[in-house]
């Protein structure tokens, strides 16, 4: 969070409800840090994935991000949950995402963000 | 020039004492040999301690069903399957979308992973035994910027944005 015009809170969440629990509460002006983890949820989305390109319908992973008063947000992932296959021989290697594998086209998906 | 050739066996001075007594030996492995084609042609039916034969009807007299190697009531395994160069067991896999009803204990391999019948409670369910193609797994990637509401290359990854816009000072808005 950050310059938030007065006090509040900001909630991250999969939707579609906004929950009665905040993920970060900030003072006014203020810069302040929170870790969380964070379920999605799918929805269909209008994406352009190029300049001059029509929009595309495309079904996207979705987080959803609600303030309580203005401010401006900022979003780092650092990782993800995923279920797929791993071969034997790099089995050792669970935790770094395989090119191609469905945590990195999770992680291709995540970026795309919805503010309420 | 003189050239070497095999002896032929009758070329072989034999005791005539120990050519019966081969003689004899070899009608005895002959008459092995057909009391084992004769054997193959039963049902097999191994005694406790006797070789288990795959593909045959085997029968256990005691209370172990199977026991290859070890003490009964011993650590050891009752089933030790070894392959040095590939799998060492088979299971069938069944369709993908196979639902038939398991005991608690049964294992039903299908193309998508295996089986179990569990107790739930009293009621006896299917459920998946664990694979990496099931399973949960964490990824740690390298930190990843999915939003910056501060600029305007970040506000674009916003897909759906709140009907108010935010502010002048391009901050989101409740």
């Amino acid at each position: 969070m950050v310059g938030g015009s007065k006090r509040g809170h900001l909630t991250v969440y999969p939707g579609p409800d906004v929950p009665q629990t905040s993920t970060i509460n900030f003072g006014a002006r203020q810069t302040v840090a929170n870790g969380a983890f964070m379920g999605t949820s799918i929805e269909e989305v209008s994406v352009v994935f190029g300049e001059g390109q029509q929009p595309q319908t495309v079904e996207a992973y979705v987080v959803k991000v609600r303030t309580s008063a203005t401010a401006a947000v900022i979003i780092d992932a650092t990782g993800a949950f995923a279920t797929g296959f791993v071969p034997v021989q790099q089995a050792g290697s669970t935790n770094r995402v395989r090119p191609g594998s469905p945590a990195a086209s999770a992680l291709k998906n995540f970026g795309r963000l919805r503010s309420r | 020039m003189t050239v070497d050739s095999p002896q032929s066996a009758s070329a072989v001075p034999v005791d005539p004492a120990l050519a019966r007594r081969n003689l004899l030996r070899g009608g005895a492995i002959l008459a092995g040999a057909t009391l084992a084609v004769a054997a193959g042609q039963q049902t097999a039916v191994a005694d406790d301690g006797e070789t288990f034969t795959l593909g045959e009807s085997n029968e256990a007299q005691s209370t172990t069903a199977l026991r290859v190697g070890g003490a009964p009531g011993g650590s050891e395994p009752t089933l030790s399957l070894t392959n040095a160069a590939g799998p060492s067991l088979f299971l069938n896999p069944l369709a993908a979308s196979w639902n038939g009803a398991l005991e608690v204990g049964e294992i039903a391999n299908t193309t998508t992973g295996p089986v179990i019948g569990v107790d739930d409670g009293g009621q006896t369910r299917n459920t998946r035994l664990v694979t990496e193609q099931s399973l949960w797994q964490p990824f740690v990637v390298p930190p990843m910027r999915l939003l910056d509401t501060r600029t305007a290359e970040g506000r674009a990854r916003v897909t759906l944005p709140s009907p108010l816009q935010g502010d002048a000072c391009r901050r989101t808005a409740n």
